[in-house]
């Protein structure tokens, strides 16, 4: 009995076994490798398609349980080729292979996934160039990666996948998936004093180059079906879905009821209304030539009082600072004006902010008030409890001058606002008469019509609305929301932050579609160190009033010795009584002394911080290493001193 | 006597192996002095300013088991060839796998010992912002596999040697070229070759591939297969070795 198990085993732990052993984990391997997904530890399921997509998914026309499903296709063009696929590619030609499967997956019939290999002189080349992928150059020939969705007829391609941002893909694929399947777009319709659509240059004064449009329109335009309105409204048509008053100017009573009837008969607006718009000085200060007529330009400031006072609130003229929101800038130095918000001053529980932690508001404005009987208030983004205002001249100032001056408000400062509601009309004492408007009794043809054709005035909120406030306008703009940047030769737009997903998100809220909401909100979740600049607050919180002590000290001795300097009467235009010197070196020192004692404090505050920080690497490099020194250290002594008493 | 408890008074015998001399405790103290020190100084854990291990911490982690599983495991099989003892061992009536897991799991749990001890950098990351505890318990995970990985690779290199220095230096080569593999310039250089397939299959079947994702929260089947497939085999090839030499 023994000698066939004694011969297997024999076999087994031999070279030959040893080979069969290595087959077999190898196929294991492979089976293993073809698996797509795996358990996901991250808390935003980063690594798993979320809910949202799988909501987009289930909305594909047809019943999964029919045969003739109409499936939304997901053509995968990958050059496969090791040789000609760049090296760097390869894991993420991979990765996206296996996260596309999974919206096969869960779309069953629904998704049909299919796999190209375009390598040169191939079918699939071909196919590839016809669904408009993007050749790519690399060191070995030529390359494609790329995606194509269709649905029916209509179809969108994604030419170059490496361009997506890893984080921002799911958002990328379902929306395009959600694009194919939709038939018609929601219309959203902007109002602004900023040439967001772009503009052309005047030839005549050498800028003959376009400026393109701001990437937030754009970005847009391929969501919806986008119109630019004039600021002179009459009537907001009926089929606009949203509406955007993007820091407009000084609105006619008209164009204010209109805006009103609007939001009244169940219409979505976005107001972005700003204190002071840097991106109008901006483009004032680029009219270099002051031959050049004025353009007209964005003016500095904008609002919608009457309209916000119907609601409850009114918007601060002055700009919201935050001690612990500062930005860095230039020198060193940093900016209470401008603040970085993070995820504890964005409201989490809120589709269109939960997750976003990472905003940047340029000299911002509050909203005071609280909301009128029957509207409800969900406050989106605030600042925290050391907040304060300033002025715009001083806004424009030094930082330092902004803090020295700094005193606590004490209060969340409201910066964006969601209301919901019904909500009552800003004109209770009716339709506000129209000068410009001809009048009926002209007899012109069409009046009477027109007339008939009126809508009735409304006076308070037929159903549901919805209104987002946001206390700054230069947000969005290119500059402060994206960076570009050449990748693999093509300019690819980069979020410098999430101000733009912010806008897209309270968009999305609007026109109706919150499942994309809650994928984009999932991207690029930072996590950053909240205790340091808590501390670093801490900090100069304690010396900020030594501080001013100390400056209102030194300038003191300056006024001081400027009235010394000016008490020389003509007979002593060089030289000074030994009273005078004495006295002006007394000031100056004061002055000096004063000085140092600032620099001092600013010194000794950065030094507490980097002390408690080199506390915190020495604790960690430290501490367990000692530990485990001294309980090996005491067992071996122990050891020692029982083996001695034997 | 049933095979685990076999395995379990193997386990306990080279557990108190490891802890009655200074092996484990000098292993324990600079492996943590290495990936603390790595994490503040190069990995830039405060200049970051961001709560995750993942860049900072866990990055590391493959090139210090490269070098400091094999420190521990080099005594597993090189001490008893040199003593003479494996012949006795293997006379006893237990099979040779139960002493190859008992040794190999005894190591391990130094190996864990180490990690756990890392501790201050999680209550540091929580004192300091809002860290993702999933994506850190992967990072432990996936850190915890590939430090395994490296004790059986050190297994069965030290059951062909007497001498742990020689078990040391040919399994931190091996744990260094396992490591190394999946490194884009040799993949180029590979491809240069024509050999692209091969390229491919080299990045596979690297210890610092497969450890990527679950230091960014992800743990793949095909990641937790290949670890345990590089143990297993190397289990069984200490088996073949072992039962080669008595022969």
């Amino acid at each position: 009995m023994s000698s066939p198990k004694k011969g297997s085993s024999a076999f087994l732990y031999s070279t030959i076994g040893l080979a069969v052993v290595i087959a077999i984990l190898v196929a294991v391997n492979y089976i293993a490798s073809a698996i797509p997904g795996g358990i996901d530890f991250t808390e935003e399921k980063v690594h798993t398609l979320s809910k949202g997509t799988r909501t987009i998914i289930k909305k594909i026309p047809g019943d999964e349980s029919d045969e003739v499903v109409d499936p939304v296709t997901l053509d995968y063009f990958v050059t496969r080729d090791t040789d000609i696929l760049p090296t760097e590619l390869q894991t993420v030609a991979e990765r996206i292979g296996s996260f596309l499967e999974q919206y096969a997956q869960i779309g069953g019939k629904k998704i049909q996934l299919k796999r190209h290999n375009p390598e040169p002189d191939t079918d699939d080349e071909d196919s590839a160039r016809l669904a408009g992928m993007q050749a790519q150059r690399g060191a070995r020939g030529e390359y494609y990666f790329g995606l194509k969705i269709s649905y029916l007829e209509n179809n969108l391609v994604i030419p170059f996948l490496p361009a997506v941002p890893q984080e921002t893909l799911e958002y990328e694929v379902s929306r395009a998936i959600s694009q194919v399947v939709s038939t018609d777009k929601p219309v959203v319709a902007v109002v602004s004093s900023y040439e967001i659509s772009g503009s052309f240059g005047n030839p005549m004064m050498g800028g003959g180059g376009r400026t393109p449009a701001w990437y937030f329109y754009e970005d847009l335009e391929r969501d919806y079906e986008v119109r630019t309105l004039a600021d002179d409204i009459e009537r907001v048509p009926d089929d606009i879905d949203v509406l955007i008053l993007l820091h407009t100017g000084k609105f006619t009573p008209t164009a204010l009821f209109a805006i009103d009837q609007y939001v009244l008969g169940g219409g979505k607006l976005m107001v972005c209304v700003d204190p002071l718009s840097i991106t109008a000085q901006m483009s004032k200060s680029q009219q270099t030539n002051p031959m050049q007529p004025s353009l007209g330009g964005a003016p500095e400031n904008s609002n919608l009082e009457k309209i916000l006072s119907a609601y409850g609130y009114t918007f601060g003229e002055e700009i919201v600072t935050d001690l612990n929101l500062r930005t860095p800038i230039r020198g060193g130095q940093e900016n209470p004006a401008l603040l970085s918000l993070t995820r504890d001053f964005i409201n989490q529980d809120d589709p269109a902010t939960s997750r976003l932690s990472d905003m940047l508001l340029l000299f911002a404005g509050e909203f005071k008030g609280e909301p009128k009987e029957g509207i409800n208030e969900e406050v989106l983004i605030h600042t925290s409890e050391a907040s304060s205002t300033t002025d715009k001249t001083m806004a424009q100032q030094s930082p330092q001058e902004i803090m020295r001056k700094f005193e606590k408000s004490g209060e969340k400062k409201k910066l964006a606002l969601r209301l919901t509601g019904k909500f009552p009309t800003a004109f209770p004492e009716g339709e506000p008469e129209n000068p410009d408007a001809p009048a009926p009794e002209e007899g012109e043809d069409g009046v009477a019509d027109a007339e008939d054709a009126k809508p009735a005035v409304l006076t308070e909120g037929n159903g549901e609305g919805i209104v987002i406030l946001i206390g700054d306008s230069d947000f969005i703009n290119d500059q402060f929301a994206i960076q570009t940047m050449d990748f693999f030769g093509q300019r690819i737009a980069q979020m410098r932050n999430q101000n733009l997903p912010f806008f897209q998100n309270s968009t999305e809220i609007l026109a109706g579609d919150s499942n994309l909401v809650s994928i984009r909100s999932r991207a690029s979740a930072i996590r950053p160190f909240t205790r340091i600049k808590e501390l670093e607050e801490e900090a100069n919180e304690q010396i900020r009033e030594e501080l001013v002590e100390l400056d209102e000290k030194r300038k003191e001795a300056e006024a001081r010795l400027n009235v010394l300097q000016a008490q020389k009467d003509d007979t002593q235009k060089t030289i000074l009584t030994p009273e005078q010197q004495k006295e002006i070196e007394k000031f100056q020192e004061a002055q000096a002394e004063a000085m140092k004692q600032q620099r001092q404090l600013q010194k000794d505050a950065r030094k507490k911080l980097n002390s408690m920080i080199a506390w915190i690497k020495a604790g960690n490099v430290a501490l367990t290493p000692l530990l485990v020194a001294v309980v090996g250290i005491f067992i071996s002594v122990m050891r020692k001193k029982k083996t001695s008493a034997r | 006597m049933p095979a685990h408890k076999n395995i379990l008074s193997v386990f306990r015998r080279e557990l108190g192996g490891y802890f009655n001399s200074p092996l484990a405790y000098v292993f324990i103290i600079i492996f943590i002095l290495f990936a603390m020190g790595f994490a503040f100084l190069l990995g830039g854990f405060i200049e970051r300013q961001e709560a995750d291990l993942s860049a900072s911490f866990f990055q590391f982690h493959p090139w210090l088991f490269m070098i400091l599983g094999p420190a521990v495991g080099m005594r597993m099989w090189s001490e008893e060839n040199r003593l003479g003892t494996s012949e006795l061992l293997l006379t006893m009536p237990i099979s040779p796998w139960t002493a190859i897991v008992g040794k190999f799991l005894a190591a391990c749990v130094v190996l864990l010992a180490g990690l756990v001890l890392t501790f201050p950098i999680v209550i540091t990351v929580e004192y300091l912002g809002d860290p993702d505890y999933g994506t850190i318990w992967a990072g432990y995970i996936g850190s915890f596999l590939i430090g395994a990985a490296t004790l059986a690779v050190t297994s069965v290199i030290s059951a062909f040697t007497r001498s742990q220095v020689v078990c040391l230096i040919v399994s931190v080569f091996v744990c260094f070229l396992l490591t190394l593999i999946g490194i884009p310039p040799l993949i180029e250089f590979v491809r240069d070759l024509g050999l692209g397939g091969l390229a491919s299959f080299l990045q596979g079947s690297s210890f610092y591939e497969n450890y990527d994702d679950p230091r960014q929260g992800l743990i793949r089947m095909q990641n937790l297969v290949y670890f345990l497939s590089v143990i297993t085999f190397c289990l069984f090839a200490t088996s073949v070795v072992i039962r080669a030499r008595r022969a």
